[in-house]
């Protein structure tokens, strides 16, 4: 195959979706070519960082103040018109690709960290839970870790609803975050020793600490 | 000459002009000896204290604009507090109150201080960013901060502390304490307690003084170090736990139970003759045991 069809196809691939007769090909062309070789290198390496990435990224609290000022300004400040040098089909179609290819990505990221996440529970919830080790009884770690998520999800909902006041999100968000990376960290060494009872219980007790935090949030809203 | 004096006296007239306007309310309500009392106040300061009187009084001085002063309820239970305007930003209010001394207290601020003497009753304390201070022998103690100070200098038989970033400071005689935060430092002076359990995330633990013997102690952090800070004379097992925190004792004879690369580090430590129980558990924070200066 050409280096054209191989790179119409290394999303895919990278995917890990294309049949098995199409990954031989590629895999192939991909030993022979450099070129194709370091581009399905680059996208993979792309794949795994957006992986890393949080779920979602909300913007600073300050950002309204800037947006609405600029709605605020003098309508006498001259719109910027579109170059003439473009026809307006050409930024009509670009406008399109745009929103094409940010949901594209989005959709990746998003079906990437379901899927970590997925496979992040179910390690958990393989590993046998030591004796004492865990004081959930038997249920369990990643049915336990799997709750705690749905609960902290759901608290924080709940206080985005509440309408704290900025300042208090802020502080939640600076200690969610510190938490949240504690979380990652216990992760990272019950991936090398999933059987662990005394870091699943550590785990836990970290993953409670964020449901505390939150309670503790919600009932500085309360009248 | 005129100008001169304009430019010295418009900036003090302009500093002094808030504090002229403050109004200062005085209230009073008759209430039972052990009345419930909730007191709402976001901002500026709350300090309470016990008396031998079968009233509440309260003494409040109101930056202008801060709302009005309610209070009201029946003698066992009783509502004061600031009313919060609409409308504009956050102002001040100081309230100074009196209370029956074995009333039952729930106060609620927001980055206002909360300051509670004297009270024997049961004590529910909340602020956002002020400071939550404890003293006098309250017969249970409910404090939380998110990031401000909490302070419990008390005698008290159970005390709940909670904070996010806040530092918590523990002193006196505190029978069951618990004490939990994210990131802020925790202080406990040992003394009489009886089972004491302090978690942390990232904040520093540090223990001093002489654990009553017989009491159980747990602290846990995920990377905050741990010092216990101990009298030589200190009767005590400790049993630390890490898995990638550094461990060092100044302190009684220790050893260490098991080094493994994946299950962490276990170490046991004999100070004195044993008789109080301390476990010490951290993912990676450093835990260091000496003898107290």
């Amino acid at each position: 195959m050409r280096c054209e069809e191989i790179r119409a196809r290394l999303d895919d691939w990278a995917e890990g979706t294309l049949p098995a007769e199409a990954r031989r090909d590629v895999a192939a062309h991909l030993a022979t070519c450099a070129a194709c070789a370091a581009e399905a290198q680059e996208l993979k390496a792309l794949l795994a960082a957006a992986a890393e990435l949080p779920r979602e990224i909300l913007p600073p609290r300050d950002l309204w103040a800037g947006i609405d000022a600029r709605l605020d300004a003098p309508a006498n400040s001259s719109p910027r018109r579109p170059s003439a040098g473009l026809p307006r089909w050409a930024l009509v179609a670009a406008a399109l690709a745009l929103v094409v290819v940010t949901a594209a990505v989005s959709a990746i990221l998003t079906r990437r960290y379901d899927e970590a996440m997925a496979l992040k529970l179910r390690r958990a919830g393989e590993a046998p839970a030591a004796a004492g080790g865990l004081q959930t009884g038997s249920r369990p770690a990643g049915d336990e870790e799997a709750r705690f998520l749905t609960a902290s999800q759901e608290l924080l909902d709940g206080l985005e609803r509440q309408n704290l006041a900025p300042e208090t999100m802020a502080i939640v968000r600076r200690n969610l975050a510190t938490i949240d990376a504690a979380i990652v960290e216990l992760q990272v060494a019950l991936e090398r020793d999933p059987g662990n009872g005394e870091l699943n219980r550590m785990l836990l007790a970290t993953y409670q600490r964020k449901i505390d935090l939150l309670e503790q949030a919600a009932r500085s809203a309360d009248g | 000459m005129k100008r001169f004096l304009l430019a010295v006296l418009a900036p003090l007239a302009a500093y002094a002009s808030p504090a002229a306007a403050q109004q200062g309310v005085e209230r009073g309500i008759a209430a039972a000896p052990d009345a419930t009392i909730r007191v709402y106040n976001l901002s500026g300061s709350t300090t309470i204290s016990g008396w031998d009187r079968d009233s509440v009084a309260v003494v409040a001085t109101l930056e202008p604009g801060a709302g009005r002063l309610y209070i009201g309820g029946s003698r066992s239970a009783i509502k004061l507090g600031v009313e919060e305007p609409t409308g504009v930003g956050p102002r001040t209010a100081h309230l100074e109150i009196r209370v029956p001394r074995e009333s039952v207290l729930w106060v609620k601020a927001a980055d206002a201080s909360i300051a509670v003497d004297g009270v024997q009753g049961g004590l529910d304390l909340y602020s956002v960013t002020g400071s939550v201070q404890v003293r006098g022998a309250p017969s249970t103690v409910r404090a939380e901060s998110m990031e401000g100070l909490v302070s419990i200098a008390a005698r008290t038989p159970w005390a709940r502390v909670k904070t996010a970033s806040g530092r918590i400071e523990l002193t006196g005689d505190i029978a069951d304490l618990a004490a939990t935060t994210v990131g802020g430092e925790v202080r406990v002076a040992a003394s009489k307690q009886a089972r004491a359990r302090i978690e942390s995330v990232t904040g520093a633990v540090v223990i001093t003084g002489r654990p009553t013997r017989g009491g159980a102690w747990e602290i846990e952090t995920h990377s905050g170090p741990v010092t216990l800070s101990l009298a030589p004379d200190t009767d005590a097992e400790i049993a630390v736990h890490t898995f990638g925190g550094e461990v060092r004792s100044e302190l009684g004879r220790g050893a260490t139970r098991r080094e493994d690369d994946l299950a962490g580090s276990e170490f046991a430590i004999l100070a004195g003759s044993g008789g109080t129980s301390i476990t010490v558990r951290t993912f990676k924070g450093p835990v260091t045991i000496r003898p107290a200066p």
